[in-house]
């Protein structure tokens, strides 16, 4: 029996007047890769996005509708936002490392949160630079500045940086779009060994990419989720049209 | 048109083409029956090598597609349905090439048993065109209709057996058992064709059916 982690209901998204998001009803499995596909503008980063309320910095984007992560409601106000950001780290398209040592780009979270024991927070960073299977190519220059790492070094820096504040959740919008295919297979081969620890959603424009490493996949088009099962039956047999003509590029 | 779309159509002319050629080795055999004209047989003999070429360019280009386009959902279908129709009709036109040497190896069969030959052959040619017509034309209704045509062979080759049990000595036993080779080669001929249905089937459906 698969656990549930994120439960979303007829969520409903506007940017002003433009309705971005379309009753989106899904249930996302914990443990899981989960996988958002479907053509430029169609929804998924900004639904992306809503998962740890990053549209809130957004003006006029209003939502209705209910995300619950571990049956507690996202938008209300027993949720700090500061804390869901901490359950739901994010890795973005272009790796955003920060101008400073690889050591402090790890660190910076839990220092954040107040941990200044030198000896746990070189712990911590040792944890998530292997996690992030980078450690062996960082350990004897921790100090360098990251700006210094290659492009496929520096996303996985970021997904350590993510993995350093111990979050449930890890989105990641489009992280191998830009890199080469050696630092995408690495990634790829990192999602498959995280999600025994975290759950991770992401958002590609690859389908090979999804089709390779997700567990799940939701098909998004003007704002609606056409499809949402499992990636196998999704890329083998979709059950509705809309799925094929656009996996099988054939769309428009 | 995407290039994908160009590229199964490739594919699946060449197994339509291949079908042309297997069902043309069995019309040639039926008229070798008769005829037993032994240049003709050993054209047929060679024209099997020309049928394992086709199934080899067959899995060629559908490699091609695999490595380059991607096929995913019905373009994925599609090419796996050519490959495996392919591998089929190898198989039948095999059946074909065995007969052939076997009707160059052996003057008489027993007039019962070719009887029986000649009718089997016509109803698996007639199953085989149908089959490869319904490949074409995708057509699954087609394709869960014409499994029942094999039972009609499979009917046959029993009351042949049946025929010769009730009248055998040791003279027809033998030569009964060399004709039984051929019986033995259209019904296996047909049952591959049932496969090609089977393969029709999960193109269009993407559902595995099993007619036994």
């Amino acid at each position: 029996m698969e656990e549930t982690i994120f439960k979303i209901k007829d969520l409903d998204l506007y940017y002003g007047e433009k309705q971005a998001l379309k009753k989106v009803t899904m249930d996302i499995n914990k443990n899981r890769v989960t996988a958002f596909i479907g053509p430029s503008g169609c929804g998924k980063s900004t639904f992306l996005r809503c998962l740890n309320r990053m549209n809130d910095l957004i003006e006029g984007c209003r939502i209705e509708g209910s995300i619950t992560i571990n049956d507690t409601d996202i938008n209300s106000g027993k949720m700090n936002v500061v804390d869901l950001r901490t359950r739901v780290g994010m890795v973005f398209q272009k790796p955003n490392p920060f101008p400073m040592s690889i050591f402090d780009n790890v660190a910076y979270g839990p220092r954040c949160q107040g941990i200044k024991d030198k000896h746990l927070l070189t712990q911590i960073v040792e944890t998530s630079l292997k996690q992030a299977a980078l450690w062996d190519e960082v350990s004897d220059r921790l100090n360098d500045s990251a700006m210094g790492l290659s492009g496929g070094q520096q996303q996985r820096l970021c997904i350590a940086r993510a993995i350093a504040m111990e979050p449930e959740v890890i989105l990641m919008d489009e992280p191998t779009s830009a890199l080469d295919p050696i630092a995408t297979a690495k990634i790829e081969d990192l999602i498959e060994e995280l999600k025994h620890d975290y759950t991770i959603i992401i958002v590609t424009h690859s389908m090979l990419q999804a089709a390779r490493v997700s567990d799940y996949t939701a098909f998004f088009l003007l704002g609606e989720v056409i499809e949402f099962q499992e990636t196998s039956k999704l890329f083998k047999q979709p059950l509705d049209k809309r799925t094929e003509d656009y996996i099988t590029g054939r769309f428009g | 048109m995407v290039k994908i779309d160009k590229e199964v159509e490739v594919l699946e002319y060449s197994v339509v083409k291949m079908g042309s050629r297997v069902i043309s080795m069995h019309e040639t055999l039926q008229r070798l029956y008769v005829s037993k004209d032994r240049a003709q047989a050993l054209e047929l003999i060679k024209a099997d090598s020309f049928i394992n070429n086709m199934e080899e360019e067959i899995n060629d280009i559908a490699i091609s597609v695999f490595a380059l386009l991607s096929p995913v959902a019905s373009d994925l279908r599609r090419v796996i349905s050519a490959i495996k129709i392919a591998s089929e009709l190898e198989r039948i036109g095999d059946y074909a090439k065995n007969i052939a040497s076997y009707i160059i190896r052996n003057d008489s069969i027993n007039p019962t048993v070719e009887a029986y030959i000649i009718q089997m052959e016509e109803k698996m040619v007639e199953m085989l065109k149908a089959a490869m017509l319904c490949y074409e034309e995708k057509d699954v209704d087609m394709a869960f209709d014409i499994p029942e045509r094999d039972k009609e062979i499979d009917l046959l080759i029993e009351e042949c057996y049946q025929t010769l049990e009730e009248n055998a000595d040791q003279q027809s036993l033998r030569i009964m058992l060399r004709g039984s080779q051929i019986l033995r080669s259209i019904e296996r001929a047909g049952d591959h064709t049932i496969n090609i249905c089977e393969h029709v089937i999960y193109c269009v459906k993407g559902q595995h059916y099993d007619f036994g």
